[in-house]
């Protein structure tokens, strides 16, 4: 007979039991497969949404030297003018997408009998791709134009579109900034954007970075961003442009306090080991759950060699080894966990298309992701089953092997 | 001692083996210092009141159980010192045990259960199938091989043990009281194909407290208070 048609037949007559210690294992391997699952949604989510700050990107802003340098004292504070985007963008081709921007300014702005109070930034077309800030249909991002001639033209975040403006279009109509008026040329496409140095880019009011200059009349921008063109030599173009920017106002290259840089680079690497970190959590979580289920088989086990110790008495007068015994047994915790886990990871797939199910365009929600069942997890989880199922089947097994079959004979 | 002459050859030889079990504090001498021979193809009965060590006795020749002392040959080998695959060995090769109780595994079918030697033997679903068909057909049951033991008479119950005792072609035969469980027509014919296998030419030992029985056997050896006792006779004479 077969261990499995053996199982079987004596699991029929437990069957309550079975049930329970089954249940006990998929409820287990539905655990540690939704957690594992979600973990890596989660991270996944939470490294989308850094790239929704813009991929790669870098933020150059000026400071206070901490040095004397060229017959300068220190304590000098260094600014970079709006020229100095254009600068870096022609010379510095390994820095793409270079740009400055200003602010953010807090100012009224107001619409119809509207009025509020926002965030103002000024910026360079290059900003819209560097920071994923793509216009909504019919709309468009500030451009080349409205930099020379210094336009008076928004492009709305659309959380503030839809403060001032809620169902209504915006594109073409007129806003005003400070008692200005300003054209509104597009509203930004919603994305997900998780983390942010100061707000996040669909609460703000873009206008051109000239226009911006003029207005409010700052003479320094807020910061330069770029985004490295290989991100292998990511370390090599950021000191080149800490040169280009050191010589071109006088002030010690090395000097750390006037570097005052921002790189998401080094936030996704912070992103990934908080993932990391969060799956190894749930893995655990889910690995004791798995425990605790593989005791309920173990103990299921002792059950079934206890009450089929004439059985093995049986089958060592016939010649059975001890090794046949082991075997038996072994094979039917298995075959049970595994059942368990077969079971489990059915349902776990099935739970995770419910979850995906949820929409997650709220805030909240964002950061749970679009959890899947991969590959490495049903592996992994596969694995962690059967070292569960071996060590659940050994001790029980090894107590059928070392059954006396004299004493077992005499049982009834 | 010539092996040359299989009928005289000592087939398993007891010297003075003693089996005790401990029980709490105290010791349960079960056998006190047995010393048996026993030829090839015999056909013996071993007789004794309940409690006598008359299963004790089945068990150490089964290889089923070791004494505490003294020792034991089976084919001109010494069985004491061999480790459980070795006497599992022995048992599934030389030995064919048939119980009072059957002892048959309820969830299986006659042919499995007579299958289940050639399970542990390492022979392939396909053989075995047809050799255990085959063997039931050899005691009658040809049509009940689907048949589960409670399923079964007491009669047929013991033919299927039987049955399964027989299929990996043991030399020796033991069964300890075969007929105690059935009724006296059910229990004749069983005895009659314990005279029909030793005729066949197997070793046959047949343990027992019914006098009626025992005289049936070649031998008859008495078992009392784990000693072998006065008046163990020859039946030789008688048989032939
Ligand atoms: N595991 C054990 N522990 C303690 N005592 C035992 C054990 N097995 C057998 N005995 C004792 O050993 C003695 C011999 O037992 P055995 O089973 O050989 O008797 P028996 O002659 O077969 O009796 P019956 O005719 O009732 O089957 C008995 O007194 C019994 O109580
Ligand atoms: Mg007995």
């Amino acid at each position: 007979m077969s261990a499995a048609s053996h199982l079987i037949r004596q699991l029929k007559d437990d069957r309550i039991r079975v049930t329970l210690t089954l249940l006990g294992v998929v409820w287990a391997t539905v655990s540690i497969t939704v957690l594992t699952a979600l973990g890596q949604s989660v991270h996944r989510a939470l490294l989308k949404g850094e790239k929704g700050l813009g991929d790669g990107l870098v933020r150059v802003a000026g400071g206070v030297t901490s040095r004397p340098y060229g017959g300068f004292p220190r304590d000098r504070w260094i600014g970079f003018p709006l020229r100095d985007g254009r600068l870096i963008r022609d010379g510095i081709p390994e820095a793409e997408l270079a740009c400055a921007e200003f602010g953010p300014t807090i100012r009224e702005i107001a619409w119809d009998k509207r009025t509020m109070t926002e965030n103002i930034v000024g910026v360079e077309p290059a900003f819209g791709d560097l920071r994923s800030c793509f216009p909504q249909d019919g709309g468009r991002f500030i451009n080349d134009l409205d930099m020379r001639q210094n336009r008076r033209v928004a492009f709305l975040g659309n959380a503030i579109k839809e403060k001032l403006f809620g169902r209504m279009p915006a594109v073409g109509q007129t806003i005003r900034i400070m008692n200005t008026p300003f054209t509104v040329v597009g509203v930004m496409r919603p994305k997900l954007q998780l983390s942010s140095y100061y707000t996040v880019d669909k609460d703000l009011v873009f206008i051109p970075a000239s226009t911006f200059e003029k207005l409010f009349g700052w003479q320094h921008v807020s910061g330069i961003l770029y985004r490295p063109k290989d991100p292998a030599s990511a370390q090599r173009t950021k000191a080149t442009i800490k040169t280009f920017l050191a010589a071109h106002h006088g002030y010690d290259p090395n000097d750390p306090r006037v570097w005052n840089i921002f790189d998401t680079r080094q936030i996704a690497e912070m992103i990934d080991d908080i993932g990391i970190g969060m799956r190894v959590f749930m893995f655990v979580i889910g690995a004791l759950t798995l425990i605790v289920a593989g005791v309920g088989v173990a103990n299921i086990m002792f059950v079934l060699v206890q009450d089929s110790t004439p059985q093995i008495g049986i089958k060592m007068a016939v010649g059975a080894k001890p090794l046949h015994i082991l075997r038996q047994y072994l094979l039917e915790g298995l075959a049970l966990v595994l059942a368990g886990g077969a079971l489990g990871l059915l349902f776990s797939s099935f739970v995770l298309f419910l979850l995906r199910q949820i929409p997650i365009e709220e805030e909240g929600l964002a950061y749970l992701g679009r959890p899947e069942l991969s590959l490495a997890t049903v592996l992994i989880v596969s694995s962690v089953l059967t070292l569960i199922a071996l060590a659940a089947g050994f001790f029980p097994a090894r107590r059928a092997a070392s059954v006396d079959p004299v004493e077992a004979l005499r049982y009834e | 001692m010539s092996r040359v002459d299989s009928n005289n050859e000592r087939l398993m030889i007891l010297s003075d083996v003693t089996k005790v079990y401990p029980m709490g504090d105290t010791q349960v001498e079960a056998l006190r210092g047995v010393n048996l021979q026993i030829k090839s193809r015999e056909f013996i009965a071993v007789l004794g009141p309940s409690g006598s060590g008359k299963s004790t006795i089945m068990h150490i020749l089964g290889c089923l159980d070791t004494p505490t002392s003294g020792t034991y040959h089976l084919d001109g080998a010494a069985i004491q010192g061999l480790n459980p695959n070795e006497l599992a060995e022995i048992r599934n090769r030389k030995i064919g045990f048939v119980f009072q109780s059957f002892h048959l595994l309820p969830r299986a079918t006659a042919c499995e259960n007579v299958e289940l030697p050639m399970v542990f033997a390492g022979i392939n679903a396909t053989d075995r199938k047809a050799c255990a068909e085959r063997v039931l057909d050899q005691v009658g049951l040809k049509e009940r091989t689907r048949h589960l033991p409670n399923e079964l008479s007491g009669g047929e119950r013991q033919r299927v043990a039987i049955a399964r005792a027989l299929v990996n072609r043991p030399s020796i035969l033991l069964a300890d009281e075969p007929t105690g469980n059935l009724d006296s027509r059910s229990g004749a014919e069983i005895l009659a194909l314990f005279e029909e296998l030793h005729t066949e030419g197997r070793t046959v030992i047949l343990v027992t407290h019914d006098e009626m029985i025992a005289s049936r056997a070649q031998r008859v050896i008495r078992i009392l208070d784990g000693r072998i006792g006065q008046g163990s006779s020859d039946n030789h004479g008688r048989k032939e």
